[in-house]
């Protein structure tokens, strides 16, 4: 790096920002992506298809905004493991207000009602009560589902009146964009605003860094994590919302199978600590695209939907051991 | 272990009683302890079925997987570390027993290549986890994704029983003076590592590991190597449930065992182990078990809609932890 930036000429600051910026974790996962569908445009001819991107972008989006909250809350050394719960909870709350008043937006508002409900259950919990919110989200994962079986008796509720503009949310384009992706990079957007210009978000690195040292600081500790459970379960409950729409069905089994586990791997594979404190929304995002667009590429090249798993594994030992190899370099690069 | 500010009194019947109410107000166990007392003695008085030897029989049977798996998860948890893996484990080791039983029709030969697997899987957790550094809950879960592909790359279909050995077969379903085999299994396991915890060297370096790692290694412990131990004498227990389900379910399914993982830690965590190391418990992991059985027992006997098993499985979670929670912070304003 030094041998580049000798000169002070726009060319040579352009070449040492860029050297800068490769070595940063996100670079890695730009690459790392890149890698990825260069692979399978060599393996599957299909992959060639403009199509499939969009297509791919569409799929990927409840699952990028459900990390939006999940990586806000994750940042503040707090977890969520019942968003794939909420998606059901949201589902089948969304078509049954539907179907008891005939009217699509009282549907919807109920159903993104039970986001900030359920949120700040959690949120009283964990800062109120001082409960551990992995296990208490453990807790209302099986809760939440279990309700949920209860009040449908394990059958999907349908959607009586048939509202096409809610399902046609879901399938129709803003130019090329799919709507639900549009709607995921504005959310992206106005999250990554939040976490790197405001007060609230700089709040929510201190606290994950050392909360006691936050609290001492005089930062409100307790109210920022209150905030942080209700905007993840929110963006559960959006995530539950575009799958409904895809539908058209309040599924009661909706996110049951490990949605959860997906978005949190795509969430540390963008190198968010488990810990707190570190990492960033954008690594996020290209975790999230990784994951989907390698379970994707396997799917198109009609690899058993269980062998996935594997490949899917695999990856993730694989990114998060770069992230400790680059956390290695960069130790070695400042001695 | 109990606070010795507790025995106040003289005598040896009071110094028994000051503890014992100490233990049953002051700690996790004692609160899981009291739910569990409470709940027993509802559903005795509810259904004339519950307190009967046969249906505490299978009551202690249907946990046994569970609980074996999570005495594991304990001692790995104490140390520091967790592992994600052991649901698939549960597909995994059936598929490839059953097979190697059809083949060869050596029951002892496929008991050891299903603990072998539990051996192997352990020793590539605790590499990944150990060696490359990787955070262990990530490790693990990419190796249950890994496991549960194993599962369905060895087969498509479910393995059926055609080797037909009867030993086989009283594995999880027979009885051992009139005690079914799962439970004198569940039992034995709990009773050895309830000691190998809290009465050897490994127990104590298995404390020290996980409070402070640090510490640990100046003070001469193999941190290493205690935690490895951990990893994959937890892979092992859980090939050994992984045993005890295929007899019981007496065919190898590649999709059994889905969020047998969450059953397992969930229980652990319950019974008051804690998720940083360095503290927990074997008593409150047994507590924790025979809690979320009896749920599900009790659901079944009283006839009610079987969703709500999931359902009060959560809430009992939140409420034990709510409890928890108040009893740490109480004991905190003392």
């Amino acid at each position: 790096m030094a041998v580049l930036g000798k000169g002070n000429s726009g060319n040579s600051v352009l070449a040492r920002g860029l050297a800068r910026w490769l070595l940063t974790r996100e670079a890695g996962l730009l690459i790392l992506l890149l890698a990825v569908v260069v692979l399978f445009w060599i393996l599957e001819p299909s992959t060639r298809q403009q199509r499939v991107y969009w297509d791919l972008l569409r799929e990927i989006s409840p699952n990028l905004i459900a990390a939006i909250g999940v990586t806000m809350l994750m940042l503040a050394g707090e977890f969520d493991l019942s968003i794939g719960s909420m998606l059901a909870v949201t589902s089948v709350t969304t078509v049954v207000v539907f179907n008891g008043t005939d009217s699509m937006w009282l549907g919807v508002i109920a159903g993104l009602a039970t986001g900030p409900i359920v949120g700040s259950i959690h949120g009283y919990l964990v800062t109120r009560q001082k409960m551990n919110s992995l296990v208490t989200t453990l807790g209302s994962l099986f809760a939440l589902r279990g309700m949920v079986y209860v009040y449908t008796n394990k059958t999907p509720i349908v959607d009586e009146n048939g509202f096409y503009d809610f399902q046609d949310a879901y399938y129709n384009n803003l130019g090329p964009a799919p709507l639900p992706f549009v709607l995921a990079i504005i959310l992206v957007a106005l999250s990554l605003i939040v976490l790197t210009q405001t007060e609230f978000g700089r709040n929510i690195y201190a606290i994950g860094g050392n909360e006691t040292a936050a609290r001492v600081s005089g930062i409100k500790v307790n109210l920022i994590k209150f905030i942080l459970f209700v905007i993840c379960a929110s963006s559960a409950a959006i995530s539950g919302m575009i799958l409904t729409m895809q539908t058209g069905t309040g599924y009661f089994d909706s996110g049951s199978s490990g949605f959860e586990l997906i978005v949190i791997a795509g969430v540390v594979l963008g190198g968010i600590a488990l810990s707190g404190g570190k990492g960033s929304l954008v690594g996020t995002v290209l975790g999230i695209l990784i994951l989907g667009m390698t379970a994707k590429g396997l799917r198109l090249m009609g690899v058993n939907t269980n062998m996935q798993l594997m490949v899917t594994g695999s990856i993730m030992i694989l990114a998060v051991f770069m992230h400790s190899f680059h956390d290695r370099i960069s130790i070695f690069r400042k001695r | 272990m109990l606070d010795s500010s507790a025995d106040t009194s003289g005598t040896g019947i009071g110094k028994f009683l000051t503890r014992a109410a100490h233990w049953l107000l002051h700690t996790q166990e004692g609160v899981l302890f009291f739910i569990v007392a409470a709940i027993w003695v509802f559903l005795t008085i509810q259904s004339p079925v519950f307190f009967t030897g046969r249906n505490i029989g299978v009551l202690l049977s249907q946990v046994s997987m569970t609980a074996i798996t999570a005495v594991g998860m304990t001692i790995l948890l104490i140390s520091g570390e967790i592992d994600a893996s052991v649901g698939s484990m549960q597909a995994f080791v059936g598929v490839v027993v059953m097979s190697v039983l059809n083949s060869t029709s050596n029951l002892a030969l496929g008991i050891v290549v299903g603990l072998a697997i539990g051996v192997a899987v352990g020793l590539i957790n605790s590499l990944i986890s150990l060696r490359l550094g990787i955070n262990s809950l990530i490790a693990t879960l990419a190796m249950l994704s890994i496991v549960r592909g194993a599962a369905f790359g060895f087969t498509e279909a479910s393995i059926q029983n055609t080797h037909k050995i009867p030993t086989f077969t009283e594995i999880g379903n027979g009885f051992f003076l009139g005690v079914p085999w799962p439970i004198i299994f569940f039992f034995a396991v709990f009773l050895i590592f309830y000691f190998v915890l809290s009465r050897t060297t490994f127990g104590r370096f298995v404390h020290a590991v996980g409070a402070n790692p640090e510490a640990a290694t100046l003070a001469g412990i193999p941190v290493r190597l205690v935690k490895m131990a951990g990893f994959v004498l937890t892979s092992v227990l859980a090939a050994f449930s992984a045993i005890i389900l295929l007899s019981r379910l007496n065919s190898g399914q590649n999709g059994i065992g889905a969020g047998f993982e969450l059953e397992a830690i969930g229980a652990v965590l319950l019974g008051g182990t804690s998720l940083s190391g360095g503290e927990g418990s074997m008593v409150g992991t047994f507590l924790a078990v025979l809690l979320l059985g009896t749920l599900k027992n009790g659901i079944v006997l009283l006839d009610i809609n079987s969703s709500w098993q999931v359902a009060v499985t959560g809430l009992i979670i939140i409420i034990a932890v709510l409890l928890d929670a108040r009893r740490r912070r109480r004991l905190g304003q003392d």
